[in-house]
């Protein structure tokens, strides 16, 4: 009678472990947003700073999935191709120099953020927050597309 | 912050995922790698990411469509 409790137990207390293990790898997927800022580290520089790396992460993503069937997404998804093709639109960054958008405008991003870092200037920042602003949006944007072009719709 | 909002949506939908796996899976590390940050970038990982975009300008990826050819 004893063996069969602690048999029971042992079984439902399996049970438990094998759901904490599971909750916690799921937890550490999701829970990775907890990073304590360095005290000594301008919110500012670290917002501005992830915003450009996920920019980076989901351009590379997004213009590589239409760049990999060009012909398939001009005709199947014109809103997502003329999203890229705009992104891709050269502009000029300097009078004998053309970049695609997207990057002239992380180049952007990037300069007057290392400009802002040099001189914490409340000038400097203003130009920095409307850029980072501007480059925020395009990523959002870009996430839907993602989510969106990489999962099937039937 | 929405980074964290979208890891969860990724994983979601991680299952359903059809188009670019590996580069889909990409994505959502660099996102949680991106939420670990904890403090500025040193000047070296500045011009880093600055010579990264630099190489970026001749990606495939990053150029127009030739334009249609003359009727």
């Amino acid at each position: 009678m004893k063996n069969f409790k602690l048999s029971r137990l042992l079984t439902s207390l399996s049970g438990a472990i094998t759901g904490i293990a599971f909750g916690w790898l799921i937890a550490s997927c999701i829970l990775t947003g907890c990073a304590t800022l360095d005290p000594n580290a301008d919110p500012f520089v670290v917002r501005t700073e992830q915003v450009q790396k996920q920019a980076d992460a989901t351009f590379d993503f997004l213009l590589g999935v239409d760049n990999a069937d060009r012909g398939f997404w001009r005709t199947n998804a014109p809103a997502l191709h003329n999203f890229c093709e705009y992104l891709r639109t050269p502009i000029a960054v300097s009078p004998t120099h053309n970049s695609p958008r997207i990057l002239a405008i992380e180049r952007n991003v990037q300069d007057l953020k290392v400009q802002y870092k040099a001189n914490r200037s409340a000038g400097n920042s203003n130009l920095l927050y409307q850029i980072s602003s501007e480059l925020s949006l395009l990523v959002l944007q870009g996430n839907s597309w993602s989510n969106i072009v990489s999962t099937t719709t039937h | 912050m929405e980074a964290a909002g979208l890891i969860q949506i990724g994983l979601q939908v991680l299952p359903l995922v059809t188009t670019g796996v590996t580069e889909f899976i990409a994505w959502l590390e660099a996102l949680r790698t991106n939420l670990r940050q904890s403090g500025e970038w040193t000047a070296e990982q500045d011009a880093d990411f600055t010579a990264k975009l630099a190489a970026k300008e001749n990606d495939p990826r990053y150029q127009q469509d030739p334009p249609p050819p003359a009727a």
